[in-house]
């Protein structure tokens, strides 16, 4: 059996799921998710169960998948010895929740050879399978996610309530136990403060807005997770069409109000994303939450085609990369908050093609200022 | 001040919402905010922390007078609520209350009936809709691996050839590739379908 660090290099070597590999330059929709929670037979919930039996639903879940013979070889990482480091890595590609970063006993990770497929065991719910890849096309994910959890299901009985469908821990999963999430970047809207509005319409059609790291995390980069609310009532198709038609509704909107800015207030759009370009190409420190702002508006930028140097690859590359625990890997070692900010800084300028030093600050050098 | 939505009658109910930190104040009639009440909880869905001050609210209506949940457990007294217990996992409706979360499958059947009406409100209703486990995967292994109708293979591949050409359209074409394939596999069972 491989061991958890050599696990998770393979992890890591993956594609980032929600981050496209070859993204086209005004590309809106940046990724869409779905997940469904299971809980199998009618043991308790993790919340409510012993470790031991959390640990049986895994070993329950690792034997059915091995069972799966078209499911191939999947990796299987235990969260439990892992430090916070590697949690915080899984965090930022969003392979694992908020709430898993929490190593409890019996949590798993189990990663399919599927990039895009992956199922946390014993999160709130047994399993919550997941499936995220870029772009739109949330129905192909629908059709991935529903042939797995068919195939799992044959294998592994699920709790299911007949009239009231599958039994989750929380009440609002009960039913169709599936979370359907498209995120968008949505910068436009946001700088003509029209996005209040659009996020206000989405109550009326069952939908909400979450941020970059789902469930309680605030808007980072302009980017804006929309998903459904209801999991009762409807069918997973009408759930999801309607998740599709008004994200590409939003879509539209987005383009037109950068179609508007473009032809009506150029000054102000070169001069909102230029500011962000310069101060990502010339800072000296830099926390990672204003870099995945400023980056937004430089790749508002770049889809404006305001920068024909900077290629949009690139910008995904370092949204990417000035995450914490991705800037550390980067490094090779560990950095203080500090050493952090210095070194986004640095990576930044260098990978926009600004490869002078600093100027040392003043005083920092020992030089006196005056002479 | 008039009410925001019929703009005739004075605005007696004053509702203060706060959506992504950003604080609103709505003002209606009496009329309207029942109206718009009633359908809201439709619409609008309700968050996790509306759900349990739900709950609670109604526990205490309940130990004020009794049968207050719309359909208590049979054997629910007055005051039993609070100690009523999950039979299969001993989750209590106190827990229930404490952590937004049910103990087990079994749960629901003990607990439903306090939350009912608020779950409905969550959702769009309370009638599950989605796929079934006993029709799709799960009946497997009860019918046998029942083969896909001609007709459902075709249906299949008419919609998997309109994703294509919308991936196209997009320039995914990494997914075009992969639906393709799809639609190549679906093409080669059904034309061994027919000749069968």
């Amino acid at each position: 059996m491989d061991s958890s660090d050599e696990i998770i290099r393979r992890i890591l070597e993956r594609p980032v799921s929600w981050l496209p590999l070859r993204p086209s330059p005004g590309m809106i929709v940046i990724s869409c998710r779905i997940r469904l929670a299971r809980n199998v037979g009618n043991y308790p919930f993790p919340l409510n169960a012993a470790p031991a039996v959390r640990g049986k639903v895994s070993r329950m879940f690792r034997e059915a998948l091995g069972r799966m013979k078209q499911s191939g070889e999947w990796d299987f990482l235990d969260m439990e010895p892992l430090d916070d480091f590697a949690v915080a890595l899984l965090f930022e590609r969003k392979l694992i929740s908020r709430e898993f970063r929490n190593r409890a006993a019996g949590r798993a990770l189990a990663v399919s050879p599927d990039p895009h497929l992956s199922v946390m065991v014993n999160e709130e719910d047994h399993l919550r399978l997941q499936y995220c890849r870029p772009g739109g096309h949330l129905r192909e994910v629908w059709r991935r996610i529903s042939r797995f959890s068919n195939a799992l299901e044959s294998e592994l009985p699920c709790a299911f309530l007949p009239g009231l469908g599958y039994a989750t821990s929380c009440p609002t999963n009960l039913g169709t136990g599936l979370r359907a999430s498209v995120m968008m970047h949505l910068p436009a809207l946001t700088i003509q403060d029209r996005i209040k509005q659009v996020l206000t319409s989405l109550g009326a059609m069952g939908l909400t807005a979450r941020g970059l790291y789902g469930e309680g995390s605030e808007i980072l980069g302009n980017l804006y997770q929309i998903s459904n609310q209801t999991t009762l009532g409807e069918t997973e198709e009408t759930v999801i069409g309607r998740l599709e038609e008004t994200t590409s509704l939003i879509a539209e909107q987005e383009s037109e109000a950068r179609k508007f800015l473009m032809a009506e207030r150029p000054a102000f759009l070169m001069n909102v994303c230029a500011r962000a370009y310069a101060i990502l190409k010339h800072s000296c420190l830099m926390g990672s939450q204003e870099a995945l702002n400023l980056l937004s508006l430089l790749r508002l930028g770049v889809d404006c085609g305001l920068f024909p140097s900077v290629r949009i690859f690139d910008v995904n590359r370092m949204m990417l990369l000035v995450q914490p625990a991705h800037l550390i890997r980067l490094a090779g070692h560990d950095l203080s908050p500090e050493e952090r900010g210095i070194f986004r800084a640095t990576m930044l300028r260098k990978m926009l093609g600004n490869d002078a030093e600093p100027p040392p600050p003043a005083g920092s050098t020992g030089r006196n200022p005056e002479s | 001040m008039l009410c925001q939505i019929c703009k005739k009658n004075p605005a007696t109910v004053h509702v203060q919402e706060i959506v992504n930190g950003e604080k609103r104040i709505m003002h209606f009639c009496a009329e309207c905010a029942e109206k718009k009440s009633m359908l809201e909880p439709f619409l609008k869905g309700m968050t996790l922390a509306g759900l349990l001050q739900k709950i609670s609210e109604m526990e205490k209506e309940g130990a004020d007078e009794p049968g207050k949940p719309e359909n208590p457990p049979p054997d629910s007294g007055e005051d039993t609520a609070q100690k009523t217990v999950c039979p299969d996992c001993s989750w209590s409706l106190e827990q229930l209350k404490k952590t937004g979360r049910m103990g087990c499958p079994s749960c629901y059947a003990v607990f439903l009936p306090y939350l009912r009406k608020e779950l409905a409100g969550v959702h769009r209703g309370l009638h599950f809709c989605g796929r079934d486990p006993e029709r799709e995967g799960g009946a497997r292994k009860k019918t046998g691996q029942a083969p896909d109708s001609a007709a459902r293979i075709r249906e299949r591949i008419a919609t998997l050839k309109k994703d294509m050409a919308e991936s196209i359209r997009r320039e995914e074409y990494e997914l075009a590739a992969d639906l393709r394939d799809q639609i190549g596999a679906l093409e080669r069972s059904l034309s061994e379908k027919e000749r069968a």
